[in-house]
């Protein structure tokens, strides 16, 4: 069982060295990575619970905006704060979220989920080294297929995919398809 | 039993403080004890909470920004793996302070605010002005992107202004706000006058299991009312509860202990009860081995009221208020508000 997420550091260093990027420590995160020619940030959050948008942004907001980045974390984002971050096209194009999904301290059951607009190389190895441990991400889908969420909607807070998204004729709010609930009825303006 | 590592670990690693609050579990003075950990014995410390398998670490005292070789014990828990955070009265805070954390790898700050207004935090805290530079150090720590959390410690008479101070708390960035019963342990022995009434403690935990329920922008969490769970669980939908609010039942001993400035290892930092000492063994070994935490572990050993409690493996009992009254680490807790009709699940 992995303990703390930075037990897969090393792992990391060597896997990146390997492919001939530059991977270092980051003096506000795990690692700064040199990928195929691009920027990226590799960082972890030990702690469980949720972590909540503004703790989210805040993270963001101290990396270059020319930085792709992962955030792994031993917590869980919960879907309004996925919500929030898809709300944010220029934020979420560039960022990889994993969540081992601990609820509290004395929960053992990782629940590893995925969220992100981006498929990597680095992602890929971060992904491998997860696994060494026995931990897969499964990808947060929408909230009716296995789509790639794109928005949440402004009703019910589910996330939800091009398929399942429809756009308020007024007032351009994301709402969930008429197809998949009542959301788009119940909506005011 | 199985025993899982810790997760958190707090290490008070001075006594010395600026301040002179009232309730100081630490019985922090103007000068460090003779017997402090030299910086090569807190490193070696800090390297077996690291092989026990710990995620976080905690520096805390005293004030540890007055340990001067803080950032050295910092940067040894990163490169260690432990996500290094600090509990700090915020005073000591200066810009150049801020940066030097954030280059030693600290990765967020819990700090003490007891009011919105300035008397009320000073007179706690014991020096005059002390809100004023806390509110300072606050402002740095954001500037130089730290992030924080706000702890308010809840005190007869006034409690309520913890939603005040959370109030604050969100207007200055912090991502959580963590209250803390006052707990007559250390120096707050002598003010047992400012611990919460049962029927307060009632009143909080309905307020926050409110609050939180009201506010998905930030983190409500409460240390030293473990039934703060079990009202959670009685009157919170399942999914709710799940995705919302984050557990922080007692951890003392579980999940969770604490290392002081001369290597004595404790439960909690509130329950002081000697586990062993990192001087004559490693801390692997006490946490581990020691029968204390195996005491605290085995939730079947309680008695009384929490022995007949079926959420007794969810709260068991704030353990801490039990041994300052009681000597015992598994008699009853008689802050339970909970009637004999509410303890079947």
């Amino acid at each position: 069982m992995i303990h703390r997420l930075s037990e897969i550091i090393p792992h990391l260093i060597a896997s990146c060295r390997e492919r001939g990027w530059l991977a270092r420590r980051g003096e506000r995160a795990w690692l700064e990575v040199v990928a195929e020619g691009e920027p990226f940030v590799i960082d972890a959050k030990e702690h469980t619970g949720p972590i909540y948008w503004p703790n989210l942004e805040g993270w963001m907001a101290l990396f270059p905006a020319s930085s792709h980045l992962i955030l792994l974390t031993m917590g869980f984002l919960p879907t309004r704060t996925l919500g929030q971050l898809l709300g944010q096209p220029g934020l979420a194009g560039r960022v990889e979220l994993v969540k081992l999904g601990l609820r509290s301290f004395f929960d053992t059951e990782f629940r590893p989920r995925k969220f992100g607009q981006t498929e990597t190389a680095l992602y890929r190895v971060v992904e491998g080294a997860l696994a060494q441990w026995a931990v897969e991400p499964q990808a947060i889908t929408c909230r009716y297929c296995s789509g790639k969420p794109l928005a949440a909607c402004e009703a019910c807070g589910h996330l939800i995919c091009k398929s399942h998204f429809i756009p308020c004729p007024l007032c351009r709010a994301c709402l969930c398809h008429p197809d998949a609930s009542d959301c788009y009825f119940e909506h005011e303006c | 039993m199985r025993v899982l590592p810790p997760v958190m670990v707090s290490f008070s690693v001075t006594r010395e403080c600026n301040l002179k609050c009232k309730h100081c579990y630490n019985e922090s003075v103007d000068s460090p004890h003779p017997d402090e950990l030299d910086t090569s014995e807190a490193k070696r410390v800090i390297s077996q909470i690291a092989e026990a398998g710990a995620r976080l670490i905690i520096f805390d005292g005293g004030e540890p920004l007055m340990r001067p070789d803080i950032y050295q014990l910092i940067a040894h828990a990163r490169d260690a793996g432990l996500r290094p955070l600090m509990g700090s009265n915020a005073t000591l805070i200066a810009p150049e302070v801020a940066e030097k954390l954030v280059q030693a790898g600290l990765r967020a700050l819990a700090i003490s605010l007891d009011g919105v207004d300035p008397q009320t935090h000073d007179e706690f805290r014991g020096v005059e002005g002390s809100w004023e530079r806390a509110m300072e150090g606050i402002r740095n720590a954001r500037e130089a992107g730290i992030p924080f959390q706000i702890a308010p410690t809840l005190r007869h008479g006034c409690w309520q202004e913890w939603g005040e101070v959370a109030d604050i708390a969100k207007e200055l960035g912090a991502v959580a706000v963590e209250a803390f019963d006052y707990i007559p342990a250390g120096r707050g022995r002598e003010h047992g006058e400012l611990e919460l009434t049962t029927k307060e403690r009632q009143q909080f935990v309905r307020d926050f299991i409110a609050r939180q329920r009201a506010d998905e922008e930030m983190v409500y969490r409460c240390i030293g009312i473990p039934q703060l769970w079990v009202e959670v669980e009685r009157s919170v939908p399942e999914e709710e509860v799940l995705m919302r609010f984050v557990r922080t039942c007692c951890g003392a001993g579980l999940r969770y202990c604490c290392v002081l400035y001369d290597g004595t290892v404790y439960p909690c930092m509130v329950l002081q009860k000697e586990a062993g000492n990192v001087r004559e063994q490693s801390f692997q070994e006490i946490w581990f081995q020691s029968e204390v935490f195996h005491i605290l572990r085995d939730r079947d050993r309680l008695e009384g009221k929490c022995g007949r409690c079926d959420w007794r493996q969810l709260c068991g009992g704030a353990r801490c208020k039990v041994y300052e009254r009681t000597g015992s680490l598994t008699a009853e807790d008689e802050s339970c508000w909970l009637e004999e009709k509410d303890l079947k699940r």
